[in-house]
């Protein structure tokens, strides 16, 4: 207990997802293994009430299950103190007394998500949460009849996952932001930041290339007067390699597409970034937290809050096909003036204004 | 058979009294019941009534005041994004004035997060500036967008409202177009995400669970504390269920109104427009929370009403008790009294007009036993009264003739000769017919006379003249009839001899004062006298012969002269220290 709230002091922020907590996890991976594995064990048997109760506890007590990118112990929506938790909380649900928390993981890998899915929808549960298009892919492919509530990152009807938005139809519903529509804003919130920039890489990952990140961000490229070149890393260790080759090609910034192992490695990616001395703009503003430049994104932890509600109303006997599909309405622009000032970046006062978060 | 018909008459008079009683009781309960019930329950359903009123009043006004309130908040919201707006077209366009608008624009985003998008337009209508949050931005794009109905709307009302634009079909959007004091200042075009009343609308609270929504020009749905109907859309049926809601409202001129809402709910609805953007706020509360306070009123009520029809039961029952317990009572006590029961008292301590006519039955009853004793009174005095005295004594209305006093009297005394000798050799029948005989004659004598028998014993008896009734010269009228004594019962001696039995008849008479008056105890009183005369009458009568009348020198003075009289010279008698000359009365 003691160890996982230090931890938690240590690393977690309310609003910050999963890649927050793993980035956290890395920053400290000088640590000794046996270190690692007592504050494993400790956080399993902590973290997870609900999973150790659910087989104790009667059927009667809702069931959650939730589909994991991150080891269910780092698991951002399973976690006690997330905004997810917090809305269950405020709709009067505890976890371990009134409901029951179910956790799979995909283990980190793209490969494990259907796995894990197909683990998870063999429980009896009354509800599936994911918090990210791939999961709810994985999740709507393991089941057509548990409902889901998840976040989805591009066009949920232009995905197959969804009928329309005001009235989804099928077994998912959740939380939308606009993912694509928004990559062009941050390449122009970088060129606001950099107005001499001419060439950007872009740092994307070929597991995710079913979404149109890479037309988006060239095309948004055409229009604003810039040069991408797209590098493919679908494994963290080829993120390192990456970076020299972009610095080697005379990127002037790199420009991270939304991927949830980019989520994961967000620290990397921050740290390597600042020793490649390259300004980075990403998505989740868990990224400037890490130490990236620049994020602009819907504000995950309002959706992730959000998604509290959809679970209430479908533990009441809410269809999900019933439950529109909702929209972002906040975003956030977080900016690390620290990185800012590492890098000799002058932030105009523009952006500044415009910023939700600055780090200094 | 007389019996029978008394039997049945009874049987008949209970029942019909029986009858009587209960439906006396009836009357009086359900008269007093009344009094008390009516008042009540016309109070208690006025004071309901009433009451119902005043609560739909207050209903009314509560829901049209939060109505208001709710359509004042989110009409707020609406000004404060106009506000905001307002900040982006102060200054003319110029050059230098560019960076300026900019940074405006800037700060409206970061400050109202519900403004999705800027259009900055100048005073020719030319688009200088658009900034968003999703969309790329336009610096001085230069399209003509003076025909936009936003721009044109602008100019002329200087805040346009536009209508509501479901994006997606789901979430709600406008646009809202502010222009500057000048043409020179241009327009401000905001896109507003308008899902953003939902925090304004979802802390609207009606009551308890009563809420607010909001309603566009066609009667679409813009904000309910249910995002999840906003975004749904309206379909036609709502639409006409909620024009028609809208319709309704105006048709009661603005009162709120009880409905069936979109839920199937029966609620009580109150409207009111949100100025500006030609919106309705609803503000619906359900009827069952709504009407509680009435429902709880007429509970209440109720309650009193059961508590006062109870007590007044209750009341009207001790009153008809009260009233009919002493008639029966009355009844009962006349009941036995007219059965004899003279010592009956009614006991009725109500201190009302009851308890006087108990106390005059009660006295009436006294009275009654008074009388009757009276009467039984003089009914036994007539046994030995002769019928004229005791009709004197019944006139008289008392026994005050009876009183003890001195009078000149005739004492009578006769007996039968060898009476002992024959009773004591005869059978009992002989004996009584004997006696039977005797009495039946000298009965008859006595009362021709109007004297007064005194006593009698065995074949002796002895009578009164002159008392207790007076009458004139006593002494003749005694000695007449000591002859007609003697003539009627020598009449039956010779019947008695010719069946052997030797019995003769004699009788003494003296005359003299005497104390007269009532001897005796109770039920066993008697006339008679007491004195000398009655002494010596007694001595006479032993010594006279069969057929004899011997009387006294006194009354041999009172006779002398009518009837025809035998010195038979003196004669000593026990008790007397002289010798008293004796007189014998020839008849026959």
């Amino acid at each position: 207990m003691i160890c996982r709230l230090a931890a938690i002091l240590r690393n977690h922020r309310p609003d910050r997802p999963n890649g927050s907590q793993v980035a956290g996890r890395r920053r400290d991976s000088m640590r000794s293994i046996r270190q690692r594995c007592l504050y494993l064990a400790c956080t399993l048997v902590v973290t997870l009430p609900g999973v150790a109760a659910g087989q104790s506890t009667s059927t009667s007590m809702p069931r959650i299950g939730v589909l994991a990118w991150a080891p269910c112990e780092e698991a951002w929506l399973a976690d006690i103190s997330s905004p997810f938790m917090r809305g269950l909380g405020e709709l009067g649900y505890k976890p371990g007394e009134t409901v029951t928390i179910e956790c799979r993981s995909a283990g980190r890998r793209y490969e494990g998500l259907a796995t894990a899915a197909a683990d998870l929808v063999r429980l009896p549960l009354d509800v599936v949460v994911g918090d990210s298009e791939p999961v709810a892919h994985a999740a709507r492919e393991a089941t057509a009849t548990i409902p889901i509530v998840t976040i989805i990152s591009g066009d949920p009807v232009g995905g197959g996952l969804a009928h329309s938005l005001a009235k989804p139809g099928g077994n998912l519903t959740g939380v939308t932001y606009y993912a694509t529509e928004l990559t062009a804003k941050r390449l122009e919130l970088l060129k606001e930041l950099l107005p001499e920039v001419t060439t950007v890489g872009v740092l994307a990952n070929p597991n995710a290339s079913y979404m149109p990140f890479e037309e988006d961000t060239k095309r948004a490229a055409g229009r604003l007067g810039i040069t991408v070149r797209v590098h493919q890393v679908s494994e963290p260790a080829d993120l390192k390699g990456a970076f020299s080759q972009m610095k080697a090609e005379g990127a002037q910034a790199v420009f991270v597409l939304p991927d949830l192992m980019f989520a994961s490695e967000a620290s990397r990616i921050a740290d390597l970034a600042l020793e490649h001395r390259l300004p980075t703009m990403a998505w989740g503003s868990w990224f400037a937290e890490l130490g990236c430049l620049m994020a602009y994104s819907s504000d995950y932890g309002a959706m992730s809050h959000r998604l509290a509600f959809y679970v209430d109303r479908i533990l009441k006997g809410a269809k999900p096909g019933d439950l529109p599909i909702e929209q972002p309405t906040t975003f956030r622009l977080s900016i690390n003036l620290k990185t800012a000032e590492a890098l000799g970046v002058d932030v105009p006062q523009s952006l500044l204004l415009l910023a939700d978060e600055v780090i200094e | 058979m007389q019996a029978t018909c008394l039997d049945q008459c009874c049987v008949a008079m209970d029942r019909s009294r029986g009858k009587w009683r209960r439906s006396l009781f009836q009357k009086y309960f359900a008269v007093l019941f009344i009094a008390v019930g009516v008042p009540l329950l016309a109070n208690g359903l006025g004071d309901a009534w009433f009451s119902y009123r005043d609560q739909r009043a207050l209903l009314n006004t509560l829901l049209r005041t939060e109505a208001a309130s709710a359509a004042a908040r989110i009409g707020s919201f609406i000004d404060g994004i106009k506000d905001q707006l307002s900040w982006t077209v102060r200054q003319a366009w110029s050059m230098e004035a560019q960076d300026q608008h900019r940074f405006d624009a800037l700060g409206v985003l970061r400050q109202v997060p519900a403004v999705v998008s800027i259009t900055l337009v100048d005073g020719d209508g030319i688009e200088r500036l658009y900034v968003s949050r999703i969309d790329l931005n336009r610096t001085a794009s230069g399209v003509d967008r003076s025909r936009d109905p936003a721009v044109s709307g602008a100019r002329s009302a200087r805040v346009w409202y536009g209508p509501v634009i479901y994006y997606h079909g789901s979430e709600p959007y406008m646009t809202i177009a502010v222009a500057g004091n000048r043409r020179a200042t241009g327009i401000a075009v905001a896109e507003i995400n308008l899902k953003l009343i939902w925090d304004v609308i979802s802390a609207i609270q009606v009551g308890h669970t009563g809420h607010a929504f909001v309603l566009d020009q066609p009667g679409r749905l813009i904000a309910h504390p249910d995002i999840s109907l906003v975004l749904r859309g309206t379909n036609d049926e709502t639409l006409r269920a909620m024009r028609r809601l809208r319709h309704e409202i105006d048709a009661a001129s603005g009162e709120a109104i009880t409905i069936k809402n979109a839920q199937g709910e029966t609620v009580v609805t109150a409207m009111a427009a949100i100025p500006g953007a030609d919106w309705m706020v609803f503000a619906e509360q359900p009827l069952s929370e709504a009407f509680a306070p009435i429902r709880s009123a007429l509970w209440r009520t109720g309650g009193l009403l059961l508590a006062g029809t109870a007590f007044a039961g209750a009341l009207a029952y001790w009153l008809a008790r009260r009233m009919t317990g002493p008639i029966r009572q009355l009844e009962e006590g006349t009941e036995r009294i007219g059965a004899g029961q003279f010592d009956h008292r009614i006991k009725i301590a109500s201190g009302d007009e009851f308890e006087r006519l108990a106390t005059r039955f009660n006295r009436m009853a006294g009275e009654l036993a008074v009388s009757q004793e009276r009467s039984e009174r003089i009914a036994r005095l007539k046994r030995f009264l002769a019928p004229q005295v005791a009709e004197l004594v019944e006139k008289a209305g008392d026994e005050s003739v009876l009183a003890g006093q001195r009078a000149e009297v005739a004492a009578v005394f006769c007996d039968l000769r060898g009476f002992t000798a024959f009773s004591a050799q005869s059978g009992p029948e002989e004996i009584m017919q004997v006696l039977g005989d005797y009495y039946e004659a000298l009965g008859s004598v006595i009362t021709r006379f109007e004297a007064t028998l005194t006593s009698f014993s065995g074949d002796g008896l002895m009578v009164l003249v002159n008392a207790p009734v007076p009458c004139a010269d006593p002494g003749l009228r005694a000695v007449e009839m000591a002859i007609d004594m003697q003539k009627v019962v020598q009449n039956l001696i010779g019947g008695w001899r010719s069946r052997g039995y030797a019995i003769g008849f004699g009788v003494g008479l003296a005359m003299g004062p005497a104390t007269v008056g009532r001897i005796g105890y109770e039920s066993r009183v008697e006339y008679t006298a007491i004195g000398n005369v009655v002494n010596l009458a007694s001595r006479l009568c032993s010594s006279a012969e069969n057929e004899q009348i011997l009387i006294d020198p006194a009354l041999a003075e009172a006779v002398r002269d009518k009837l025809p009289l035998v010195a038979l010279g003196t004669r000593r008698f026990k008790g007397y220290d002289k010798q008293l000359a004796v007189f014998s009365v020839s008849h026959s």
